[in-house]
């Protein structure tokens, strides 16, 4: 049976937001970017975006061409061309993922980050960090931190509405 | 050493010019057939042959062989091709003059004709060339040639330089009553093709040969075999039209005779898929039409005989691209299995099969052939049901070049005997 | 001839694993394709036009045959996947020669490399290629003979998807020398399989292959009536040996009859475009102002090249990984 958090994904976002907003003011960071990775950091990032009230929409990284497991797994088929509609060099860039585990995606994206220009900063967002992490890579903000069991995947459905799911593999 | 007398037992005697299909056994004494029917089982000779299940056919003739010596001993000897032949059950064949040097001198007849008698399996008889180098410009000494028994003359696919030549030529070998066999191909038609113009050279965008440049020439030279009233045979025709053609002619008491390769009764243009070079064949193997009509004309008699157009090649000339792959298929060793399969469909009878490789080309070259007494044994077991593998290991050619590598067959020869001695035996 | 080349082509998952021909593929493969190309387009307004796919994958640029801009569209597509990249042009004459083209490959085999791309005057060259070396070297056809010259045909169906979006409401005219082209028979095949409800050619009789009829296009000898509401003219290059054997009497001739003149575009729809494979003879084809007016596609044509070779370089290789090897 899925677990099925639902109820808990709007407070975690609510959590997320705030903190978000602590730390750019901590830091005084200004007029940022945000970046999602798709699927649903994309997801993710459309829900935190009115909230921050950027100027600038939102970026979406597919990072298919810069992961590192072709050699295993080949290419995704249902790639999608990166946007980002706005400069990034010199900017602030806040970088959105639903979960983070190995750390192995937000290498990828940040590589492809890189190959648009040179940002300001780099804030990494979120929903759930799995620590699992095989690359020294820590989010700034964190919705949630769980801890699975080897069968356990955990799952963001979206975008309407989003719903954060375990699944067992059998 | 020929045994004295050999005793053939328990077979079924196909012979249908002699009018035999019966179950006897045959005796063969010195070399030649002194008794058909049954013998007495206190009958005691050197050698019996166990003839269960096969069916003894006088030997197997063949029109066309390339034989690639001299010249090419790196696709095969007349040692090794000689030996291919009586394992296909061949007792004579006829080989081509396109060797280096061409058949157009008497020095090259007696060099062949030395070899295969050192060979020792089959009679050879070489085919002389009609022009000098094959080269359509000036005729060979053909008077030469005859004295030095060459069977026929040809000029191949080779283009005559101009249409005088080709008249002269045949006037002239008319003028010392020698058999010509015309390939009718238009080589400016032809345009340097390597696969039938059809279906299958628009999707592979290969060149092709078109029907026509086939029956273009053959309609010029039915013309001047009307004109020169020479015997005239033409080989391995390949359309539907050129069966109508020599129908027509045969029709109007014209001299001629025509015969097929088996891979055109066998293959058709669709068989090119993956750029297969053993496809790769002079003439090709055209639509499915055409080989419903050649069938056709086997099973009328418009065709005369089947011949193996046995080309072999090394490897490395069938291991490049389709166009610039060697012409030509190793086919002495797997023409009895796979025209048996033609009678197993029931597209042609075995009689017919049997006529058109024993008494059909016999009569074109004229020689007499069959299991009759008094005749010297020339002879040809094959098991119609033994079902083989043919591979690189069982088989004699040194070319290696057939689709049928690999390939389960049903039909092999056991014996083959030539002038009443075994010269294959499985 | 449907599916003549498949068992060769793909793999047991039905992935790419050569890419030799159009025929044998199918539709949803093709579309992958384009939409992977589609991905990479952007990459040329990025400031670095690279993606680390294929880093540390060797891929050999072997042509038989010169092509300059094949070659560098290739040479591109592999280096902005981070490839290394080798380039050898052998002369044929050098082959017949010498070594054959079966102990050339070999050698070549032997540097370990992942992929060959080969441009080869002769039809199947690639298809021999493909079953003569060891299963792990990935074969791409970039033009063989009269063949194929499948990756042009898709870099024009992204063209035209691009411009012109539905394949499945389109009328192509495709004008020349249908006969000798490779790029002709790739369209004809790709353009079919994507759905294209009306291809057409447009030609003399000595220009159309035989048993064309086989094909799934419509046949026209003249531009009025083959140009006639087309959306999309695909113009073929002529070759001089054309005249040689009398398929054509003269240059000025086939411009008369063939050649697209503003007079003769303007029977096809008003928004038609026009393409070609380059590199163009003006004045024999195509009129000069026609190549330069914005329903040209000729370069334009040429931006999709590098992205669409990308694609193709990506996806193939993709079907070598450990996720796709044979269980």
């Amino acid at each position: 049976m899925p677990q099925n958090l639902t109820a808990e994904t709007s407070s975690l976002l609510e959590k997320v937001c705030n903190d978000l907003i602590n730390h750019l003011d901590e830091n005084q960071i200004k007029d940022p970017v945000m970046v999602g990775i798709h699927s649903g950091g994309v997801w993710v990032g459309n829900e935190l975006l009115p909230r921050l009230a950027l100027k600038d929409p939102l970026g979406s990284l597919d990072i298919s061409f810069y992961r590192d497991d072709f050699s295993q797994t080949g290419l995704n088929p249902k790639v999608k061309p990166s946007s980002l509609p706005f400069t990034t060099e010199n900017r602030h860039v806040i970088l959105v993922d639903d979960v983070i585990m190995t750390g192995r995606t937000i290498r990828a994206a940040m590589n492809e980050l890189f190959d648009y220009g040179r940002p300001a900063t780099i804030t990494l967002v979120t929903l759930i960090n799995i620590n699992a992490r095989q690359l020294p890579i820590q989010p700034d903000i964190i919705g949630k931190t769980m801890v699975l069991s080897p069968q356990e995947r955990v799952k963001l459905s979206g975008p309407n509405p989003l719903s954060l799911e375990i699944i067992k593999k059998t | 050493m020929t045994q004295s007398t050999i005793l053939i037992k328990n077979g079924k005697i196909v012979d249908s010019t002699n009018r035999l299909d019966c179950h006897d056994s045959i005796i063969i004494e010195n070399g030649k057939i002194t008794i058909i029917g049954d013998i007495p089982n206190t009958f005691t000779a050197d050698q019996t042959i166990d003839a269960t299940d096969c069916i003894i056919s006088p030997g197997f003739i063949d029109l066309a062989t390339h034989l690639p010596e001299p010249g090419m001993e790196q696709k095969g000897t007349i040692l090794s091709e000689t030996r291919a032949a009586v394992a296909g059950g061949f007792t004579h064949i006829c080989c081509t003059p396109d060797l280096d040097p061409v058949i157009d001198t008497a020095a090259v007849v007696n060099f062949i004709h030395d070899k295969a008698l050192q060979a020792d399996s089959c009679h050879v008889y070489p085919i002389g060339a009609l022009t000098k180098k094959l080269a359509g410009e000036q005729l060979s000494d053909l008077f030469a040639l005859k004295e030095a028994k060459v069977i026929a003359l040809t000029n191949l696919r080779k283009p005559f330089t101009s249409n005088q030549i080709l008249h002269s030529a045949l006037a002239y070998a008319a003028t010392h009553d020698l058999l010509v066999m015309l390939h009718p191909e238009d080589s400016a038609l032809a345009n340097q093709g390597c696969v039938h113009d059809g279906k299958m050279s628009t999707f592979l965008g290969l060149t092709g040969i078109p029907s026509i440049a086939e029956t273009v020439a053959l309609a010029r030279d039915l013309i001047l075999v009307k004109e020169t009233g020479i015997r005239a045979h033409f080989s391995q025709i390949s359309t539907a039209r050129s069966v109508e053609m020599i129908a027509q002619a045969k029709q109007q008491g014209l001299p001629v005779t025509a015969d097929v390769a088996m891979q055109q009764l066998l293959f058709t243009e669709e068989d090119i898929n993956h750029f297969d070079t053993n496809f790769h064949l002079s003439p090709p193997v055209r639509a499915i039409e055409d080989r419903d009509a050649l069938l056709h004309g086997i099973n009328t008699g418009i065709i005369d005989a089947i011949c193996s157009n046995h080309r072999p090649h090394e490897w490395s000339a069938k291991n490049i691209p389709f166009a610039a792959s060697a012409k030509g298929m190793s086919t002495l060793e797997t023409i009895l299995p796979s025209l048996v399969k033609l009678t197993l469909d029931d597209k042609i009878d075995l009689n017919t099969l049997l006529t058109c490789l024993t008494h059909g080309p016999a009569g074109i070259i004229g020689k007499t052939s069959g299991i009759k007494i008094g005749n010297l044994a020339n002879l040809c077991i094959f098991n119609p049901t033994l079902s083989w593998n043919y591979s690189a290991k069982n088989s004699f050619s040194q070319g290696k070049n057939s689709p049928f590598l690999n390939q389960h067959l049903t039909g092999r020869v056991t014996h083959t005997l030539v002038d009443g001695k075994t010269v294959y035996a499985l | 001839m449907q599916n003549a080349v498949t068992n060769v082509q793909l793999n047991q998952h039905g992935q790419l694993r050569h890419f030799l021909s159009i025929d044998g593929l199918n539709k949803t493969l093709l579309e992958t394709l384009l939409n992977t190309a589609e991905s990479f387009i952007g990459m040329d307004e990025q400031p670095i036009k690279k993606v680390p796919l294929l880093r540390g994958k060797t891929i050999v640029n072997l042509f038989f045959e010169n092509s300059t801009r094949t070659r560098t569209t290739f040479e591109l597509a592999a280096k902005r996947l981070s490839a290394d990249i080798l380039n050898f042009n052998i002369s044929t004459s050098a082959t017949t020669k010498g070594e054959s083209l079966f102990d050339t490959l070999q050698n070549l085999e032997a540097m370990a490399s992942d992929m060959f791309i080969i441009r080869h005057p002769d039809s199947g060259a690639a298809h021999f290629i493909a079953k003569s070396v060891t299963p792990n070297i990935a074969i791409i056809n970039a033009g063989d003979g009269r063949h194929a010259h499948p990756t042009q045909a898709m870099l024009d169906m992204l063209s035209i998807r691009r411009h012109k979006g539905d394949f499945s409401k389109l009328t192509v005219a495709i004008v020349g020398d249908i006969l000798h082209s490779r790029v002709a028979r790739s369209q004809i095949q790709a353009l079919a399989m994507l759905g294209v409800p009306e291809i057409r050619v447009i030609g003399p009789k000595t220009l159309l292959p035989k048993n064309i009829e086989l094909l799934p296009i419509k046949i026209f000898h003249q531009m009025e009536a083959g140009l006639s509401d087309a959306d999309v003219v695909i113009m073929l290059r002529l070759q001089k040996e054309r005249m040689q054997l009398s398929l054509i009497p003269s240059e000025h001739e086939y411009y008369q009859c063939y050649g697209l003149t503003k007079q003769k575009l303007a029977y096809a729809k008003p928004d038609a475009i026009v393409m070609h494979p380059g590199p163009i003879n003006r004045g024999v084809e195509i009129e000069s102002s026609i190549a330069d007016s914005p329903q040209s596609m000729i370069l334009k044509q040429v931006n999709c090249s590098v992205p669409m070779r990308m694609a193709i370089l990506a996806t193939v290789m993709s079907s070598y990984s450990e996720k796709s090897k044979p269980s």
